[in-house]
C-alpha cells in the first residue's frame, strides 16, 4: 500500500515538473544590433555571428536561460570605414578579443515584462547588466525583444571619449525554434 | 596633397597627447639638470616615463584604477601583448640605468687593459632583460605562425639599444633624443594611415616625450641616454602590434622601416666611421635615420588613404 501511494505521489510530482526545452541561438534566429551616437550623428551595426542556446522550463519565460557567444569579427556597421574602425583597438579589438559573451544569472518578472540579468563579457572584462525584455515562449518557440543601453567605458573601451558618446543602445531580437 | 585632419583632431592631440608629453618630459629634464650634469642621464629616463605618464593620464576615469587614457598602466591578467608596453618600457628603463651604474662601479675597480669587462658587464644586464621582455611582446598567433620572430624581436631589440646608446654617449644625448622623437613620429604618420588612432596616440606621446628630453638636453649637451629604452621597446613593439591587430594597404616594409630606422646608427660604432669631422658624422646620422622613416611615409601614402571619423 505505502508503495503504491508513494509511486502516486512520484508519478504526480513528475507531472506538475515542467521540462526544459532547448532553442539554439545562431546569427540567423538571433539579432545583436547596437546604435552609437556621436555629438550630431549616430551609427548601427550588429553581429553576424554568434553561438549559443536559450533553455526555457515549460513555457514560464522566468525559467528563461541564456548562454551564447558571439564572434566580434563578424561585425557590421552602415560604414565599411567604419566597421574596419570598430574592430581596430581603438574599439573592439577583435584579434584581441575574438569573442564576447553573455551569460543569464537569472530573470525576474517586471512591470513591462521580464528583466534579464546576466553577465556581459567584453575586451575581457565581465559586468553584470540588466537587460529589460518581452519574452514569450511555447513548447516549440521563443521570441525575445530587448532594448537598453551600456556604457562602453564600463568595459574599457574608452577611446573617442567625447568624441563618441560613453552610452550604446543594444538591440536584441530572438525567434528561435527548437 | 592627402587631406588635413580636422582642425578639432589636430586640436585635440595637441591638448591631450602632444603637450602633455613634451612639458611634462622638458620639465623633468631641467629639474634634474638644477641638480647637475651628473643627473641629466637618469633625468632623461625618468622624463621620457613622466612625459608618457601625464599624456596616457586621464582625468574623466570612472575610478583610480582606470585612469590610463589610451593603455592602461598594467596589464590585466590574459591582456593582449600591447598592453604590456608601458611595463617593458620601464624595465629597460630602469636596468638601463642600474647597468651603466654598475658598469661604471666596475670601471673603477677594473685596470685599464680589463674595463672591457665593464662594458660586458652592462651589456649582459641588458641582453638578459631583452631576452625576457621582448618575447611577451609578440602577439600570440603570430608567435605560433612565425617562430622565428621572438628571436628576431630580442634581436632588433639588442641592435637598437647598441646603436641608439652608442650614439648618445658620444657627447649626442640630445640628438639621439630627436632621432627618436623623428622615428616615432614617422611611426604615427604609417599609424595614422593604417587607420588605428589608439596606436597613432601611443607614437606621438612617445614621440613627444623623446622630443621634450632633445629640446631641454640641447643647450647643455647633456647626456640623455637615459631615455634609449624608450625607442629600444616602443618602435618594434608598437609597429609589430600595430601590424597585427588592424588589417590595411599599408605594406608590411614601412612597419619594418620605422620599426628599425635607427639601426643605421650601427654603422658609427665602427672606429673609423666614428672618428670622422662632426660635420661629416652629425649629416650622415640624420641621414641614415630620417631616410628610412620617409620612405615608410611616403610607401604608406601610396598605398592606403587617410579616413578621419568626419567622413563616417
Amino acid at each position: 500500500m505505502t508503495r503504491a501511494l508513494s509511486a502516486v505521489a512520484f508519478a504526480a510530482l513528475i507531472g506538475t515538473q515542467a521540462y526544459a526545452t532547448d532553442f539554439p541561438l545562431t546569427g540567423t534566429n538571433t539579432k545583436v544590433e547596437f546604435v552609437g551616437t556621436k555629438p550630431g550623428g549616430k551609427h548601427t551595426g550588429g553581429f553576424a555571428k554568434l553561438d549559443g542556446k536559450a533553455t526555457v522550463e515549460g513555457t514560464d519565460p522566468a525559467t528563461l536561460k541564456i548562454d551564447v557567444t558571439i564572434e566580434t569579427d563578424s561585425l557590421y556597421s552602415d560604414n565599411e570605414g567604419l566597421t574596419k574602425h570598430l574592430k581596430a583597438p581603438d574599439f573592439f579589438s577583435v584579434k584581441d578579443y575574438p569573442k564576447a559573451t553573455f551569460k543569464s544569472t537569472k530573470v525576474e518578472k517586471s512591470a513591462t515584462g521580464y528583466a534579464v540579468v546576466g553577465d556581459l563579457t567584453l575586451l575581457g572584462k565581465t559586468k553584470s547588466v540588466i537587460m529589460p525584455a518581452a519574452v514569450t515562449a511555447t513548447a516549440d518557440a521563443l521570441t525575445l525583444k530587448s532594448e537598453f543601453k551600456i556604457n562602453r567605458t564600463d568595459w574599457g573601451m574608452t577611446f573617442g571619449k567625447g568624441k563618441v558618446d560613453d552610452e550604446v543602445t543594444l538591440k536584441v531580437s530572438v525567434t528561435a525554434k527548437n | 596633397m592627402p587631406p588635413l585632419p580636422p582642425v578639432k583632431d589636430v586640436l585635440d592631440t595637441l591638448h591631450h597627447t602632444a603637450l602633455p608629453a613634451a612639458a611634462g618630459a622638458a620639465l623633468v629634464v631641467c629639474v634634474f639638470l638644477s641638480l647637475g650634469r651628473w643627473a641629466a642621464a637618469l633625468g632623461s629616463a625618468l622624463a621620457v616615463a613622466v612625459g608618457f605618464g601625464c599624456a596616457n593620464y586621464t582625468f574623466d576615469a570612472l575610478g583610480w584604477e582606470n585612469t590610463g587614457r589610451v593603455i592602461p598602466w598594467s596589464p590585466e591578467p590574459d591582456a593582449p601583448p600591447w598592453h604590456g608596453l608601458p611595463r617593458a618600457a620601464l624595465v629597460l628603463l630602469a636596468v638601463g640605468l642600474v647597468s651603466r651604474w654598475l658598469g661604471l662601479v666596475a670601471a673603477r675597480y677594473l685596470d685599464e687593459r680589463r674595463r672591457w669587462g665593464a662594458t660586458l658587464l652592462i651589456w649582459a644586464a641588458r641582453t638578459g632583460v631583452v631576452a625576457v621582455v621582448a618575447p611577451g611582446l609578440v602577439p600570440g598567433a603570430w608567435a605560433v605562425e612565425a617562430p622565428w620572430l621572438k628571436p628576431a624581436l630580442v634581436a632588433a631589440m639588442l641592435g637598437l639599444w647598441v646603436a641608439l646608446d652608442g650614439v648618445a654617449r658620444d657627447r649626442a644625448g640630445s640628438e639621439v633624443a630627436a632621432y627618436l622623437a623623428a622615428a616615432f613620429l614617422g611611426a604615427a604618420a604609417v599609424l595614422i594611415y593604417h587607420h588605428t588612432a589608439r596606436f597613432m596616440d601611443l607614437a606621438v606621446m612617445c614621440g613627444c616625450a623623446a622630443a621634450g628630453v632633445a629640446v631641454a638636453t640641447f643647450p647643455t649637451r647633456a647626456d640623455a641616454s637615459g631615455a634609449v629604452p624608450l625607442g629600444v621597446v616602443g618602435l618594434p613593439g608598437l609597429m609589430l602590434n600595430g601590424r597585427y591587430l588592424v588589417e590595411s594597404q599599408v605594406p608590411v616594409t614601412s612597419f619594418w622601416l620605422v620599426a628599425l630606422a635607427p639601426l643605421g646608427l650601427l654603422l658609427f660604432l665602427i672606429p673609423v666611421v666614428a672618428r670622422q669631422p662632426r660635420w661629416v658624422v652629425v649629416p650622415l646620422r640624420a641621414v641614415l635615420v630620417l631616410a628610412p622613416l620617409v620612405a615608410a611615409v611616403v610607401l604608406a601614402m601610396q598605398h592606403e588613404t587617410l579616413a578621419f571619423e568626419e567622413e563616417w
